[in-house]
């Protein structure tokens, strides 16, 4: 084992039992999945320390699989007894005996791919405190139209470990950071809210990238874009979308029907077309979890499946889909490292990770320069997807006319309508600058952390839904 | 498990001013079926504590999911040094009894009793049901049952000590239609506080309905027209509402609604009511997340807004009393939050507004509502929407990839037609028309 190697959190003799428990019925294949997490969280809102929370949340889950129906039983206890009682509550969801299962289980290398220079426990809750209120400081001094500043630092450790029936034995360590300014300006009786967020799988140093004060200017700023911007136009229109979080873009676009559980049902638009066209040349997409200090890196996914690169779309074709364990093997393909659960008190399935646009030889402002009429969509909020369609639909934060290949006038409300597969061919332009932005995914009830990202790009058609009709222009 | 009163003596023993602890129990099963066989099934006990001190009048939180005592005095340990950090404020205290509790039952012993077999059976049933409906189901995506029981206790220093158990079973449908190349899906649910209270068949003919109704879809041009809200989405809308209608939000200055009490917000169509005894609805409950009684609260009447809702914190700031809308999830810090809305059904039914309705558009689905769609603050309001178009009073045809626009002060005031279809489901709602919104397409 490398230095740095994450601890089994239950010992490797008491996993071996509850898997023996766990096959008792005849089963397949079974399961442990062992959790301990801490989670710290200080709010501020209006200058004060409000909510200040240390959460710890420990237990397992068991998986029983047998032909095609799998059984899950979790408990929120590590002690040995409610273990083995988990495994035999998920075996006893199957019929059958069996003698005893030989578990030989052996410990993988788990890479370390998000070394942490801080440490939640390393600084002060004071000293966190007062990271809050630099960045609540520069907000208000940003502008008197400033009303409300809120900022919250969260830090997670996720301590997991993993092991089956197939001799699988994998732990790993993910200290998660990220702090988030949100700012309301008013003016006339009209409120806009701006927001900046930054989030890495490492530790408090994520400050050294962007500062308090960087994030409390970027939200107040926004927030005053908004106040003063004109509503939103409506109807169809190019758009050029910033680097960094407007990845959703296709996160929420294709992504999600990428993923092999709705390939498998035949409920994606992307099922049956590997190897076929999906976008322009332009477009090249991965998702990878082994990108350092990304927020949705980790050493080894929720089923203890290394994590790995996987291009899902090159130069254009549709090359690959996301596999959890259950949908590799039934689609007969290899293991992605695609299988995630919010905690022990959910199954995994197949999600995304660091998911992305990869950079092209476009260079952004090149972009703006050659579009006579659209919108450059500079900030997104979330958006939504049927994954059956590919229908989707996502909200612009931040957003500004393009006149003739240079941004004009603010606008504000507009959200931006479409399909996964017309869209992705609607790319038309990518540039070099990739960046990404942190996220929480939902997905099934259950929400893990996955990083969005893209360099600037361009979409020669897409319905902006906003409030100003654009007939007069036309008609004009 | 620990013992919460030993507990409390042990907060008390470290100096604690003032410790309140919210546990809940939880034990649920669930079964997913597809293609005739038992895909998922999942059976768990869980448990998990919140505790919340008051130490020099300033709030420490913290959570544990194991609540063995050694892990849970770690929590009032973390909570006490929490509060060494958070801002004091003289107006914090946890709430002390003034009497007694309203009586809310919600428990139905068939929820513990129904055999699993007797669930999977059902849940199997509905999936076959749902293939032979039409021949344009391709494929019955994925249909679950599922029952729960909950129970909450809220013990504090102040004398509360209070438990309530409730329970619920639910059942839901997922079906792909396919025509030649398009396909649309289709969902269907439905909660019920027994298991008996079910009915299979009407939650299949729902996904079936919402798919064919919906199959091949398109925009239509950008206009503006009247609007109705399906029961599924005026849900959301309603929820997010209310959101903004609480003292909290009023005094961090984030509601569109500050300053309007007594005053016209909406329609005289429009009554939203906070009911904790409407026992159809999941959060019927006889007390708040601080263990204070719940009770009845009109927030919007005849389209006049009534009242704010208020846990004990926002409460003491206004100078009022909580009105029992504290809301917390282990995890999590109080916040104030509506614990059984519903919306008040009109006279007419949905069949008699949509053949009143000139040219409109009935929305059976929006995207992108809860990531931004709606902003709480300014009321603008802009999603993706797919549903059916309506002319002179007809369904013409099924449309999508359009978005709908306006702000929700306007909407309030333009609703012109309630109808009588009232649903229960994370909220009870019926249907309601718009006069005028914009929509967004080609």
């Amino acid at each position: 084992m490398s230095a740095g190697q994450a601890q089994c959190i239950v010992p490797q003799e008491v996993l071996t039992k509850v898997l023996k428990a766990a096959m008792m019925t005849g089963a397949d294949f079974a399961e442990v999945f062992v959790e301990d997490t801490s989670t710290e969280t200080i709010t501020m809102e209006d200058g004060r320390i409000e909510n200040v929370n240390s959460g710890r949340d420990r237990g397992a889950g068991v998986r029983v699989v047998k032909g095609e129906t799998s059984s899950y039983c979790f408990t929120d206890s590590l002690e040995e007894r409610d273990l083995i009682e988990a495994a035999r509550t998920a075996a006893g969801a199957m019929s059958g005996a069996r003698g005893e299962y030989i578990i030989d289980l052996t410990r993988s290398e788990v890479p370390v791919i998000s070394p942490v220079a801080k440490y939640p426990w390393e600084t002060t809750k004071a000293a966190k405190a007062e990271l809050l209120h630099r960045a609540d400081r520069t907000a208000r001094a940003y502008d008197p139209l400033i009303r409300q500043v809120t900022a919250a630092l969260l830090e997670i450790v996720r301590n997991t470990t993993v092991a089956n029936s197939e001799g699988v034995l994998a732990a790993d360590s993910v200290t998660r950071s990220r702090f988030t300014v949100s700012a309301l300006a008013a003016k006339n009786g009209i409120m806009q809210t701006g927001s900046a967020t930054i989030g890495k799988t490492r530790g408090l140093e994520i400050l050294d990238i962007r500062t308090p004060e960087d994030l409390g200017k970027d939200a107040a700023r926004q927030a005053i874009v908004n106040v003063h911007a004109l509503p939103a136009p409506s109807g169809p229109m190019t758009v050029v979308m910033t680097n960094g979080w407007g990845g959703v873009l296709f996160h929420e676009a294709c992504g999600h029907s990428l993923e092999a559980d709705s390939i498998l049902r035949g409920s994606s638009v992307f099922a049956g077309k590997i190897g076929q066209r999906v976008a322009r040349e332009c477009v090249t997409a991965v998702d990878d979890p082994t990108i350092p200090n990304e927020w949705g890196s980790f050493g080894v996914d929720d089923e203890g499946n290394p994590g790995k690169r996987t291009v899902l779309i090159e130069n254009g074709i549709l090359t690959s889909y996301m596999y959890d364990r259950k949908n590799a093997i039934k689609g007969k393909h290899e293991f992605t490292g695609n299988g995630r659960r919010q905690s022990y008190r959910y199954i995994a399935i197949p999600r995304m990770t660091n998911t992305f646009i990869a950079p092209h030889n476009s260079k952004a402002e090149d972009i703006i320069a050659d579009t006579s009429d659209g919108l450059y969509a500079k900030g997104l909020r979330g958006g939504q997807v049927n994954p059956a369609t590919g229908d989707f639909v996502f909200t612009v934060s931040e957003a500004y006319l393009i006149k003739n290949g240079k941004l004009g006038d603010a606008v504000r409300g507009a959200t931006l309508i479409g399909n996964g597969l017309t869209t992705l061919g609607e790319i038309d332009a990518v540039a070099g600058d990739l960046d990404f932005g942190p996220g929480n995914c939902g997905k099934g009830g259950q929400s893990v952390p996955a990083a969005c990202g893209q360099p600037a790009l361009r979409i020669r058609r897409i319905t902006v839904g906003g409030t100003q009709r654009r007939s007069a222009e036309r008609r004009g | 498990m620990v013992d919460l009163k030993s507990l409390l003596a042990y907060a008390a023993s470290l100096g604690v001013g003032e410790t309140e602890f919210y546990l809940e129990e939880s034990s649920s099963w669930s079964c997913r079926v597809y293609q005739g066989e038992v895909e998922n099934l999942q059976a768990s006990q869980g448990r998990g504590l919140g505790v919340r001190v008051i130490v020099d009048k300033a709030l420490g939180i913290a959570y544990t999911s194991d609540v063995s005592e050694g892990t849970a005095r770690e929590a009032v340990r973390r909570a006490a040094e929490n509060a060494k950090i958070s801002a004091p404020d003289e107006l914090r205290s946890f709430y002390a009894p003034e009497g007694g509790y309203p009586s809310v039952e919600t428990w139905s012993q068939d929820i513990q009793d129904t055999p699993a077999e007797t669930k999977i059976r059902m849940a199997l049933d509905m999936e076959a049901m749902a293939k032979q409906k039409d021949p344009r189901i391709r494929k019955v995506l994925g249909t679950g049952i599922a029952t729960n029981s909950r129970s909450v206790t809220v013990v504090n220093s102040k004398g509360v000590n209070v438990s309530f158990k409730s329970g619920g079973a639910q059942i839901s449908c997922q079906v792909l239609a396919a025509d030649n190349e398009v396909m649309q899906t289709g969902f269907g649910n439905q909660f019920s506080r027994s298991f008996s209270g079910l009915d299979p068949e009407k939650v299949v003919d729902e996904a079936v309905r919402n798919a064919l109704n919906l199959l091949g879809g398109k925009p239509v041009e950008s206009q503006d027209a009247s609007v109705i809200f399906a029961p599924e989405v005026s849900a959301i809308i309603w929820q997010m509402l209310a959101a903004t209608l609480t003292g909290e939000s009023v005094q961090k200055k984030r509601s569109m609604f500050a300053g309007k009490l007594g005053h016209k917000v909406a329609s005289e169509l429009v009554s939203l009511i906070d009911d904790p005894f409407a026992v159809e609805g999941p959060g019927a409950s006889p007390f708040d997340a601080e263990g204070v009684p719940r009770k009845r609260l009109a927030l919007i009447e005849d389209g006049v807004l009534k009242a704010f809702m208020y846990d004990s914190y926002s409460a003491a700031k206004d100078g009022v009393k909580s009105t029992g809308h504290a809301h917390r999830r282990v995890q999590s810090a109080v916040s104030t939050a509506p614990c059984n809305l519903y919306l008040k059904p009109g006279t007419a039914s949905l069949e008699e507004v949509v053949a009143s309705t000139k040219n409109g558009f009935l929305v059976m689905n929006v995207s992108g509502i809860g990531t931004g769609g709606l902003n709480q603050v300014s009321g603008d309001l802009s999603v993706g929407a797919a549903g059916r178009w309506i002319t002179g009073g007809r369904f013409v045809g099924p449309v999508r990839e359009v978005t709908i626009a306006g702000n929700l002060k306007d909407m309030l005031l333009g609703i012109d037609a309630v109808a009588s279809d009232l649903k229960w489901m994370s909220m009870g709602t019926p249907s309601f028309r718009v006069a005028k919104m914009a929509i967004s397409g080609k």
